[in-house]
């Protein structure tokens, strides 16, 4: 079963987005700022992690590039708002290899989810 | 050989001399750049259109072998823009001295030159056979026009379009696109459809270049036709020509933003003259001095001349617009004087490269942040110490591969040069991964040199023993070398950035490298300063050094050793006395007071409390050069004339710092 790594200072976002995916059959661990993230992510190691980028203690941009520099090869979704856009573009070019616009559409998340595991 | 006859004014043949030796400059960096990373269409272009003016600028001034020359380095870049050569090292080496050819056949047109002109056939020869070796097997790739139709309830076009640019990137060049990739970083991105001319590497197939983009969410559809049709496009060659006599510099009109050097061509920017614009600061910064003393007077005359109020009146209305528009012209020229620390530093990946190629060492070279900004001035004056400490890093102290592998490090040594503001000053670090200094080897070092004795160097920390390495005439290395140069060292490093109210400070880790990290400030002509008096003399005191001001019991003064000392919320300073430094009255109980006012101020690490009559308060102050003067009096950067036109000499806190603590550390 794929592994997937909710990252999000919110924890009625990390409940609904770990059901979404329990039900379509990922495994689900949670993380609620960045550094615990990047420790959950050596740790676990997961087939994707779904990044939140306005976070407490580190955020996401920074979790992010940590977690690319441990492996170049992670797959990471940002989850941003919209009006987020310049940091969105600024993940992207660190390495972040989708976006995702909260409030969270559920076939949204899971077709970027299957489409980056599957790759 | 043909005589060359230049037919255009000295003037003419300057400008032409200055630009085009800036133009070689950019080019030798951006080759190097390119042998690095690789190919990159943008550059490329940009390189091909500098060599395109180059020739265009020696053809113009009648330099006909200059002119020929270029056309075929023009020819080689054009080659490799379009994909059929490759970068390869043994191309770069001949296009690096193709340059310095160029360079010295502009030299040629100096008036009275006298030298031996450049056979240029020997180059020609050189680069047809490098260019034979560094062509492709298949021949020029074809190119695609690439249009790409987002969702148009895409939330951020600009991320999807900036994901299919990476696509394209992995398969090959984006030779232009539409918009561009610095709109789409800048999330500069109107509608849903984006455009690239593309030139994919030479086993990428159409359908590979489709699946790809395909792969990027929220695309709607792919068309990816041979032959893209760059005109179309409007993204053609640009074939204007270029005079020799103006520079463009610049498409953006604001100063503030940062600026890439000869970048997009266009006509919003001219070149100006260092001492001309030297002459505009001095001009806007007396203005700013006159318009102190109006308003002096203006103060007077209100409370002498109580019967013309009107005019009164008017005059201070009159006054406090001007004063506002002297303000604005004095940033906005300080504002023009600044300029990227990029026109120094892409000098100096070529001169890292010949280095470490000299002595045979893998050096990688990195520079960071040279979009910072800098007074013109003070440029030209860092350039010699960083050229110092670049030269120092790559040939003291990164070790030779063989050494670095037998350290446990990789083969190739880091040297990094980086720049960024830290408040109002610019921080510039070189920074090695090297073998480090051993503070050992400098205390050994230094007594065998007689700097110290055997009892000094034993009490002396780690931090101290390295700091001899800025004592005059101090070198470790023991064997002279022509890369380390033996010329100028540390001391001259140091004393050359202390002049300019800058530090240097150094860090090193035995076995894991050093960095020197130089902090200057952003401009020397105009600053901020406080105040004061003393022995009823007027001085001023650079705020930027400035930590607080304070009052203090006189009970507070305690006699130590060779000084006197005060005790601040507990924390003991050496106080500098300036009635003393101005009128030799050194005693402070006699001043008749029950408090005195005191100025703390900080160099590094080191706190002074300068204890003076009163506080006049905060201006902006134009420093003057005390010019021969200086050679008497110690201890200050300057003079600047005050709204009254009385003169305040200003503090160099550095130096009242050395002799304060060096005095009460004796």
């Amino acid at each position: 079963m794929p592994l997937a790594l909710v990252v999000d200072d919110a924890a009625f976002i990390r409940l609904r987005t770990r059901k979404l995916l329990e039900e379509n059959g990922y495994e689900v661990e949670e993380a609620q700022d960045g550094k615990e993230a990047v420790l959950k992510f050596c740790e676990i190691s997961p087939d994707i992690v779904l990044l939140d980028i306005t976070m407490p203690v580190m955020d996401g941009i920074a979790a992010l590039k940590e977690i690319k520099r441990i492996d170049p090869k992670a797959k990471v979704v940002m989850c941003t708002a919209v009006g987020q856009q310049s940091l969105v573009l600024e993940a992207i070019k660190a390495g972040a290899n989708d976006y995702l616009l909260k409030p969270l559409d559920p076939e949204k998340v899971l077709a970027s989810v299957k489409r980056l595991v599957e790759k | 050989m043909v005589s060359d006859k230049y037919s255009f004014s000295e003037e003419d043949i300057k400008l032409f001399l200055d630009e085009t030796l800036e133009m070689l400059e950019v080019l030798e960096e951006e080759i190097i750049k390119l042998e690095e990373e690789g190919e990159d269409s943008e550059l490329l272009q940009d390189m091909f259109r500098i060599a395109h003016t180059v020739k265009g600028s020696a053809g113009t001034i009648g330099h006909i072998r200059m002119s020929d020359l270029a056309h075929s380095m023009e020819d080689v870049f054009s080659r490799l823009r379009d994909g059929e050569l490759l970068p390869e090292q043994g191309l770069v080496n001949v296009i690096l001295d193709t340059l310095d050819a160029l360079r010295d056949l502009a030299i040629e047109t100096t008036p009275g030159f006298q030298g031996e002109k450049v056979d240029i056939k020997p180059y020609l020869e050189r680069l047809e056979s490098a260019t034979s070796k560094a062509a492709k097997a298949s021949p020029t790739s074809p190119f695609y026009g690439i249009s790409v139709k987002f969702y148009e309830d895409t939330a951020m076009p600009a991320v999807r379009a900036l994901q299919v640019l990476q696509v394209l990137d992995e398969l090959g060049t984006v030779v232009a696109s539409q918009p561009s990739a610095d709109q789409v970083t800048q999330g500069e991105m109107r509608g849903f459809d984006f455009f690239a001319t593309f030139n994919p590497a030479p086993t990428v197939t159409k359908e590979d270049i489709v699946r790809g983009i395909n792969d990027v969410p929220d695309v709607d559809s792919v068309d990816c036709r041979p032959d893209g049709d760059m005109e179309k496009l409007g993204l053609k060659e640009d074939s204007t020509t270029y005079l020799p006599d103006v520079e463009y510099e610049d498409d953006s009109s604001s100063p503030g933003d940062s600026r890439k050097i000869l970048g997009k061509v266009s006509d919003h920017a001219i070149r100006v003259d260092i001492a001309a614009f030297d002459r505009l600061v001095r001009i806007a910064s007396e203005m700013t001095i006159e318009q102190a003393r109006l308003v002096e007077m203006q103060r007077r005359l209100s409370q002498t001349n109580m019967f013309e109020l009107e005019l009164v009146q008017g005059l201070e209305q009159v006054i406090a617009q001007m004063s506002r528009l002297s303000t604005e012209l004095q940033e906005e020229v300080m504002k023009a004087r600044m300029t990227p620390l990029a026109h120094l530093f892409r000098r100096f990946p070529r001169m890292v490269r010949d280095i470490s190629s000299k002595l045979g060492k893998q050096v990688e070279f990195i520079v960071e942040g040279e979009d910072t900004e800098l007074d013109r001035a003070l440029i030209d004056e860092v350039a010699d110490p960083i050229i110092h400490l670049l030269r120092n890093s790559v040939g003291h102290g990164i070790e030779s591969a063989e050494d670095r592998l037998k350290a446990d490090k990789p083969a190739t040594g880091r040297v990094r040069l980086a720049a960024g503001y830290a408040e109002d000053r610019v921080i510039i670090t070189v920074e090695d991964d090297g073998r480090g200094i051993d503070p050992k080897r400098v205390r050994e070092s230094a007594v065998r040199r007689g700097f110290i004795t055997d009892d000094m160097a034993a009490s002396l920390s780690e931090e101290e023993a390295i700091d001899l390495l800025f004592q005059p005439g101090f070198s470790t290395e023991i064997e002279a070398d022509d890369v380390s140069g033996r010329g100028v060292g540390l001391d001259i490093v140091r004393s050359n950035i202390v002049k300019l109210g800058g530090t240097v400070r150094v860090k090193t880790s035995l076995g894991e490298g050093t960095a020197f990290t130089i902090s200057v400030p952003l401009t020397l002509a105009v600053f901020r300063a406080l105040l004061v008096t003393a022995s009823g003399q007027r001085f001023a005191i650079p705020l930027s050094g400035v930590v607080e001001v304070a009052q203090v019991p006189v009970a507070n003064v305690k006699s130590v050793g060779t000084g006197e000392v005060i005790v601040l919320r507990g924390r003991v300073l050496p106080i500098f006395n300036l009635n003393e430094f101005a009128q030799g009255n050194t005693d402070i109980e006699r001043n008749n007071k029950d408090d005195l006012v005191m100025v703390v101020v900080k160099y590094e690490d080191s706190r002074v409390g300068i204890v003076v009559d009163s506080l006049l308060g905060e201006q902006e102050i134009v420093i003057k050069s005390l010019g021969v003067l200086s050679r008497w009096v110690t201890g200050f950067l300057g003079a600047s004339v005050l709204g009254d036109g009385r003169i305040a000499l200003i503090l160099d806190i550095a130096r009242v710092i050395e002799k304060t603590a060096g005095r009460s550390r004796s």
